[in-house]
């Protein structure tokens, strides 16, 4: 899988699920996803569907902002555990 | 002794005056390796004032907070109090309907807030308001504020001004905006930093959103004794791992949170890979801690103290407990402990007669942390004050909702909500001590426990959990809790969730998980 396909499949992921407000928003890979509206809860759904979707296994410590903060950092780490 | 009373601190900004004298160069707000000084604070607050005076901002006036924390946002507290004004939190992840209903109730001009914000609002509602914070004819930006004197400005506050109005989240109805004066807010600063020992040397966390009440304890029983404060990044109360980073870098000694952030802390806050020896408290509001998650957070913390703050936001913090040990029993709540100084309980039957010792009824509270009202409801305000007349005159106690119990030595503990006391085929059941018994059960992580019609003109109980992975099913609960619980306080049924709604302040939200609950019975 390419990063930019990684980098699709999660925006459409978190555009169509997780984001919590109403409105429209138009996600980009460098956009704060924290700030985007993307809570606790939506946190762990989005780490359980990575488990899933790309078969790899996230522990705990690894979630932090340096590495979960945009869509970019989130298909970087993911691309370095396939 | 008298005379120094009188010298004494009477208003919230008098806190931050008082500590930018005495240490002028301690870090009194931190956010993302960034400060600001108590005498930058002192005077970016004067700044501001100035600012929100030059848009018409008056005495009396409400002033809306509506932006993410950062250090200019908390200087905008203290700035819209010396301009004799009360600051009113609005969340700035709420829906513009919200924003605009809190914004209409409270007759709000005036908003610190940033372009981004204001441009998601309706147009007709975004050109009504004048402020800080965005690019308008009718506003300040942050530059403007930045070329302002930074001298303090005239306005003249006393105790009974009106400090901040707190509104209720989530509601669909009226929204109820809860006012506190700064002698109510100066009442529960000073207290709460007594009875945590604070000194200037401790590193608090303010991890509450500021429309949460628990922020008025970083922030101002912080100031009260010039200790720094280091505000959470929503990017870091949401990721565990960076919050427990964050609690190491900068070595906080007080963490103040709702039970669920502490849990995730928890559970996926990697604690063995921190170096947490600073951290001398571990302090919780908002929603009861599970025991069972509590007993587990105190193992992995055994250097910190714990201690429970109770108050519903009418009434400020206004019991204390510090939890030097646990039930033994997982199923009983943690107590709410006692009384702030100079606050009085009561508790009452159905009738309003006090009950006897460690009987459960009503729980009433008088003292100097009480609100001065709702804002603009006069019949709530009527409503939620019980008057006790006796020799001594009259008192004004406000009617929590509450239902607990005392016990010989004035300890309280809580037994749930007087609304949430239903009665099922002829019993009473408290659901609150329902769901503590589910909570009991070691695989489950959270619980909510809630009553449905049952079609018949009686009420069925149902629980709503969540569970580790695979640890266990509906069945193997059930057992476990017809051994704590009678025959007909066993809920009809349980429903296996992955997770819960929560609110903006990091409470379940109930209404949301119940309704959800009633449209899956409809689709059934």
């Amino acid at each position: 899988m390419t990063t930019a396909e990684i980098e699709q499949i999660l925006i459409d992921q978190i555009e169509s699920q997780l984001l919590t407000q109403g409105d429209q928003i138009a996600l980009r890979p460098d956009d704060d996803l924290l700030m985007e509206g993307l809570d606790s809860i939506g946190f762990l759904r989005l780490i359980e569907f990575l488990e899933d979707r790309f078969s790899i296994e996230v522990p705990a410590s690894d979630v932090t902002v340096e590495q979960f903060g945009t869509v970019e950092r989130i298909t970087r780490y993911v691309s370095s555990k396939g | 002794m008298q005379q120094q009373e009188l010298s004494g601190p009477s208003t919230i900004p008098d806190l931050l005056r008082r500590a930018a004298s005495q240490q002028p160069q301690r870090h009194a707000l931190r956010i993302n390796g960034d400060h600001l000084t108590y005498e930058d604070l002192d005077k970016l607050s004067n700044q501001i004032s100035l600012a929100l005076q030059e848009v018409r901002v008056v005495k009396g006036d409400r002033v809306g907070l509506f932006a993410h924390k950062s250090l200019a946002l908390v200087a905008a507290i203290y700035g819209v109090m010396k301009a004799g004004a009360a600051y009113v939190p609005i969340n700035p992840e709420a829906p513009a309907s919200q924003v605009e209903r809190i914004i209409d109730a409270c007759q709000i001009e005036h908003v610190v807030s940033d372009q981004r914000l204001i441009d998601r609002l309706p147009p007709a509602l975004a050109n009504s308001l004048s402020g800080i914070g965005w690019d308008s004819p009718k506003a300040r930006t942050w530059s403007d504020v930045s070329g302002l004197p930074a001298v303090a400005t005239q306005t003249e506050l006393s105790g009974e001004d009106l400090a901040y109005i707190l509104y209720t989240s989530g509601s669909t109805g009226q929204p109820k905006g809860i006012v506190h004066s700064h002698r109510s807010a100066l009442a529960f600063a000073v207290s709460a930093a007594e009875i945590y020992g604070l000194t200037p040397d401790d590193r608090l966390t303010n991890h509450a959103p500021l429309h949460f009440d628990l922020s008025t304890f970083d922030l101002f029983a912080g100031a009260s004794v010039g200790a720094t404060t280091v505000i959470v990044p929503l990017t870091h109360s949401r990721l565990p791992a960076s919050l427990s980073q964050l609690l190491e870098s900068e070595s906080i000694t007080v963490l103040y949170s709702v039970p669920f952030a502490q849990i995730q802390l928890l559970q996926r806050g990697a604690l063995e890979q921190r170096d947490l020896s600073a951290l001398r408290w571990v302090v919780f509001a908002g929603e009861a801690f599970p025991t069972k998650d509590l007993r587990a957070l105190m193992g992995a913390l055994p250097q910190a103290r714990f201690s429970n703050i109770y108050g519903p936001t009418e009434t400020n913090g206004c019991t204390y407990y510090h939890v030097d040990s646990l039930p033994e029993d997982d199923s009983e709540f943690i107590p709410i402990g006692y009384p702030l100084p100079e606050t009085e309980v009561l508790i009452v039957d159905p009738n309003d007669q006090p009950v006897d010792e460690g009987v459960v009824g009503e729980l009433l509270v008088h003292g100097p942390t009480q609100m001065v009202g709702y804002w603009e409801q006069a019949d709530l305000n009527q409503e939620c004050i019980y008057v006790r007349a006796d020799d001594t005159g009259e008192t004004a106690f406000y009617r929590t909702g509450d239902l607990a119990s005392q016990h010989s030595n004035g300890l309280l503990r809580l037994a749930g909500r007087k609304d949430r006391q239903i009665k099922t085929r002829g019993y009473r059941v408290e659901l609150d001590e329902v769901e503590a018994a589910v909570l009991s059960h070691p695989s489950v992580q959270e619980a909510a426990v809630y009553a449905v019609p049952d079609g018949q003109g009686s009420l069925v109980i149902e629980a709503a959990v969540v569970i580790e992975a695979d640890s266990t099913d509906s069945a193997e609960l059930s057992g476990h809790l017809s051994k704590l619980l009678p025959r007909y306080a066993l809920p009809g049924s349980i429903h296996l969730r992955a997770s819960f709604p929560r609110t903006s302040t990091g409470k379940v939200d109930r209404r949301a998980l119940e309704s959800s609950a009633a449209s899956e019975r409809g689709s059934a």
